[in-house]
């Protein structure tokens, strides 16, 4: 009650309008599609702390006091526009920047405005440029933003060529994805090789650390916000892609122009069709596909529908014998209200499913699993501009969740939230994000009543202090809890692996977390420096006991409940500018658990828990037909549980353990390299040709090892090493229609 | 699940590759390890002493020699001395252990003790061995294959049952650990059935033991860590106190045989 008074009376303080103060608001778009704009700034020329950032629908909203100004447009890769206002009145200004012609010598690819990282207030924040990915290389021909967001410090990878990834020393669930605010449950196709995000249709992805503001909650260990695009209000266009292994179509444009627009992306792969060239594997399937699409419609100037849907299916089948088909399908209807130019209000309503059915054919007695997990969820939130300095946002989220796991009883439960944020320049040089929010997670008994209530409190505050216009100060911590877990031990991802709730004995998980950086650009920002580090401590962490079994019914038997903490140092050098652009980064870190009943009660290495990780990124052109690049990473190897002796029991050997997670994986290295070259490029057609080599230099990677009878030898046992990807060469074409 | 779902679709991108390689496994002090059957039916019971190796040792494992060895049936207050008969081997002829009862093993060498105790079940008869004929599945002759053989017997109502099925195959004994239990089944007949590799002609014997539910927990944890099933391995929770690996297993003893067909 405390912290609520307390925020109450900042808004109330921080909302004394100043006098004869008109607000300027509007939406940023892109020219030549109508495409809004996310995090475009409109800025007072010569006042560089004075400005606007358009929000997650191009709107943006600056209130001055009266007088003339000079306010500057930009977006990178955008040419900047400047108008003049003479401010007298509330005023409406939509614009339209253009983009800037790829015919210039010189390419700028930057994520960010030059200097943002260097202001704003928020921590632990990496904005992925969807475009930029398109140079680096990749595996078996299929660009990934989950694979690119691996190659930052503090974001370890799950396992060759996977997906899934985790985040400061959490585990792979405790990773909030959304794709247009829908969480997706499982964001990997293939097990894992591929994501579920066809980065043809995605417009901007967020990775907050930890350190997301106080809309976003339920993972403790970091947001992902994936946005689709909305689709060319302009003209038709079409694009897509044939690679090795799959293919992928996509088709927008308007409909009313100006007005509204649709877009429709598809995705399929045909490893399959290889197989069924061969005798042994003609009877096996395997391929997913997926679809993206969305429409929007402006109903007047204050309001705006968005309509967008995601469905996914992979299916494996092997000798018509074993069958198993999973994905996940979202959709979300949003609402854009602008009540008047400070206050903008969006309304969504979510839903979200995963659910995957095994079905094993034998003449006896065939049988089939099916498990699912299915959201539908009310979101409202106000975003409200009281002046120049403050930026509020506030809102609530209600969530039901229906758990159906295989041939049990549905479980239920409501996930709500109430929060409230501001964003507040304090002074010239010090920026402070705050916000509060309060949620409940209500265990719905078998009659629908709830049976037990968990209400957590989560504060967030950051700091940003700028010692001047290349160097920053920034501090934040933040509270995060997490009411659905899923159940899996490994770092890779698997479509049966178990998500469960809360229940009477199995709690929320709470993460704080403390973290300070350091921020400097230099050269005139052709490079961004950055240290961060951070601790967390974690509380409610599960962990599976010693020998579990995975498979049992009732899982809860299989697990027990301790803490966790997790601490490291992130450091990153990008270059932005120039022919040469990429990065280099380092994560020194270390993550244990501490749960009575596992490691004689005693303190020990996570399974995701990696001491070095470094990845470099270098992106290279050449010249205006032909760019090349190469992704170089090494990480210490994961902690497994390896055997230390062996004995004999029954006749058979037997392994002596003596600790969890006691042992390393060898550490993991691989090269990756690519060239893109653009064959046709004219003004309604473009194409280009994609190569690349995955792991260039062959090393082989571990992916499980196990230990043996040595074949040659009875009376020995050995250690076996299975490795995945040694050598992959793709290669994909690529075109556009404008 | 898991595992088998990763292999299968490692094996049809046929890219993936194997090899042996050589990781620093820690030295350890040797531990002792210790196998106590204790059988209702007369000479089946024995108790075997042996030691733990280093990983990259090479067997045979030590047999530990000249230890003493009782077994007191705590409900008769009754002690029972074993002897060594070959190295690590301990046993005593006509020895038999009474269903019902609670039995305490001993194990004294060097200044080591070790205890453990173990309760003998009431035994559920052992109705009938079956072997299934399955469509799609030959026996003649060709590769070994797997055969689908149910014992049928049925569960008592008023305890929990717990076994374990020791398989033979012409004589040798199958290195697979079968065990069962009635939960969800109480109180029912069972027809649950072992999947025993074996050709036409096979003589397979199959001895049913009752055991309880701390050594079914026992060799549930042993076979998911010989067959590295687990996520998380472990040394199996044993019933014997003082740090030494194995168990005390007081059974009752049905075998019945079958040939294949």
């Amino acid at each position: 009650m405390k912290y609520i008074t307390f925020l109450f009376s900042l808004f109330i303080t921080s909302s004394v309008l100043l006098a004869q103060s008109f607000t300027i608001s509007g939406y940023i778009n892109d020219k030549k599609n109508g495409e809004t704009l996310i995090g475009a700034m409109a800025l007072v020329r010569n006042n560089a702390i004075i400005g606007a950032t358009s929000n997650e629908f191009g709107f943006y909203s600056l209130t001055l006091p009266q007088g003339n100004y000079e306010l500057a447009y930009s977006f990178i890769g955008y040419q900047e526009q400047t108008i003049n206002v003479s401010l007298t009145e509330n005023k409406t200004i939509n614009i339209d920047l253009e983009e800037i012609s790829t015919n210039l010598d010189e390419v700028i690819v930057s994520a960010t405005k030059a200097n943002e990282k260097i202001r704003q207030s928020k921590m632990g924040l990496e904005k992925i440029n969807v475009a930029a990915i398109s140079k680096l290389p990749v595996l078996f021909g299929e660009r990934d933003i989950l694979k690119t967001i691996q190659l930052l410090p503090g974001v370890k990878s799950g396992g060759d060529g996977q997906s899934g990834f985790t985040v400061r020393g959490g585990t792979i669930d405790q990773n909030l994805i959304l794709l247009d605010d829908a969480p997706v449950y499982n964001a990997s196709h293939l097990l894992g090789f591929f994501s579920t995000f066809n980065s043809d249709a995605i417009k901007d992805v967020t990775l907050y650390k930890g350190t997301a503001p106080a809309q976003f909650g339920g993972r403790v260990s970091s947001v992902v916000d994936v946005k689709m695009d909305e689709g060319n209000n302009q003209n038709y266009g079409a694009s897509g892609g044939i690679g090795l292994i799959s293919s992928k179509l996509n088709i927008e444009g308007p409909i009313q122009k100006g007005k509204s627009s649709f877009l429709i992306s598809g995705r399929r792969t045909y490893a399959d069709v290889f197989l069924k060239l061969t005798d042994q594997f003609k009877d096996n399937q395997l391929y997913f596909y997926d679809f993206n699409a969305k429409f929007n419609y402006r109903f007047s100037d204050k309001d705006r529908l968005f309509v967008s849907g995601y469905f996914g299916r992979d299916v494996l089948g092997i000798n018509n014998r074993f069958g198993i088909d999973w994905g996940n399908s979202t959709a979300t209807a949003r609402w854009n209200h602008l009540y008047n130019s400070k206050l903008f209000l969006n309304t969504s309503f979510i839903y979200s499913n995963y659910d995957y059915k095994i079905e094993i054919q034998n003449n006896a007695n065939p049988f089939s699993i099916r498990s699912r997990i299915r959201d539908w969820n009310l979101k409202q939130e106000f975003q409200y501009f009281p002046n120049t300095n403050n930026e509020w946002k506030f809102g609530y989220n209600v969530v039901y969740h229906t758990i159906t796991p295989n041939q049990y009883l549905p479980k239920s439960g409501i996930e709500s939230a109430l929060y409230a944020a501001n964003d507040w320049q304090a002074t010239n040089k010090l920026k402070i994000n705050y916000g509060l929010r309060l949620s409940n997670f209500a265990v719905l008994g078998s009659s629908g009543n709830p049976a037990k209530n968990y209400i957590n409190i989560e504060p967030r505050l950051s700091l940003s202090y700028t010692l001047n216009e290349n160097n920053s100060l920034k501090a934040a911590y933040t509270r995060n809890t997490q009411n659905l877990h899923l159940i899996t031990n490994s770092v890779t991802t698997s479509p049966t692996d178990k998500w469960i709730m809360n229940t009477n004995i199995i709690k929320p998980e709470i993460c704080d977390q403390l973290s300070l950086g350091y921020f400097r650009n230099f050269k005139d920002n052709m490079f961004e420096f950055s240290a961060e580090t951070y601790y967390k401590s974690m509380q409610n962490q599960i962990d599976y006991k010693d020998n579990a079994d995975e498979q049992v019914p009732v899982i809860e038997t299989q697990l027990l409940y301790g803490k966790g903490r997790a601490y490291g140092l992130e450091l990153l050098l990008r270059k932005n500018k120039g022919k040469l652009t990429g990065w280099v980064g380092y994560t020194l870190s270390r993550t244990e658990k501490q749960i009575d009943g596992i490691n004689q009660n005693e303190w020990y290495a996570a399974r995701q828990d990696r001491t070095h990780d470094i990845s470099v990124v270098m992106m290279y052109d050449i010249s205006k037909r032909w760019n090349v690049s190469a992704v170089w990473v090494y990480q210490t190897g994961n902690a497994v549980t390896f055997p230390g002796g062996k004995y004999e029991i029954e006749g058979q050997t037997t392994w002596l353990y003596t600790e969890r997670n006691g042992y390393r994986m060898p550490a993991y290295h691989r090269l990756d390299l690519g060239a893109t070259c653009k064959i046709t490029e004219r003004k309604r057609f473009n194409s280009e040709l994609s190569f690349s080599l995955y792991n260039a230099y062959g090393h082989e990677n571990p992916y499980i090892i196990t230990f043996e009878q040595s074949d040659n030898d009875p009376n020995k046992t050995v250690a076996v090493q299975t490795s995945l990807f040694k050598l992959v060469p793709s290669i994909s074409w690529n075109f556009k229609f404008k | 699940m898991k595992k088998y779902i990763v292999i299968s679709f490692i094996f049809l991108f046929l890219i993936s590759c194997e090899k042996e390689i050589d990781i620093d496994l820690n030295q350890n002090d040797p531990k002792f390890v210790i196998e106590g059957n204790l059988s209702n039916k007369a000479g089946e019971s024995k108790v075997k002493i042996g030691k733990t190796l280093n990983f990259d040792e090479t067997v045979p494992y030590p047999a530990i020699r000249g230890a003493l060895v009782t077994i007191t049936d705590n409900t008769m207050d009754q002690i029972d001395t074993l002897s060594e008969s070959t190295a690590g081997i301990y046993i005593k002829s006509g020895f038999a252990g009474i269903e019902g009862h609670t039995f305490t093993m001993m194990v004294k060498t060097g200044n080591e003790i070790f205890t453990a105790v173990s309760k003998m079940p009431y035994s559920v008869h052992f109705d009938s061995l079956v072997q299934e004929n399955l469509a799609g599945s030959s026996t003649n002759g060709g590769p070994i294959t797997f055969i689908q053989i149910t014992p049928h017997y049925t569960n008592f109502y008023n305890f929990e049952n717990y076994y374990q099925f020791v398989v033979t195959r012409n004589d040798t004994l199958i290195d697979d650990i079968f065990i069962r239990n009635d939960i969800g089944f109480n109180g029912s007949s069972s027809t649950f059935p072992l999947w025993v590799k074996a050709n036409k002609n096979d003589i397979v014997k199959i001895d049913m033991q009752c055991i309880d539910n701390v050594v079914y927990d026992y060799l549930f944890g042993l076979s998911e860590n010989i067959y590295q099933y687990s996520a998380t391995p472990a040394n199996p929770t044993s019933n014997i106190d003082n740090g030494a690996l194995g168990f005390f297993k007081a059974h009752t003893s049905q075998k019945k045989m079958i040939s294949i067909k």
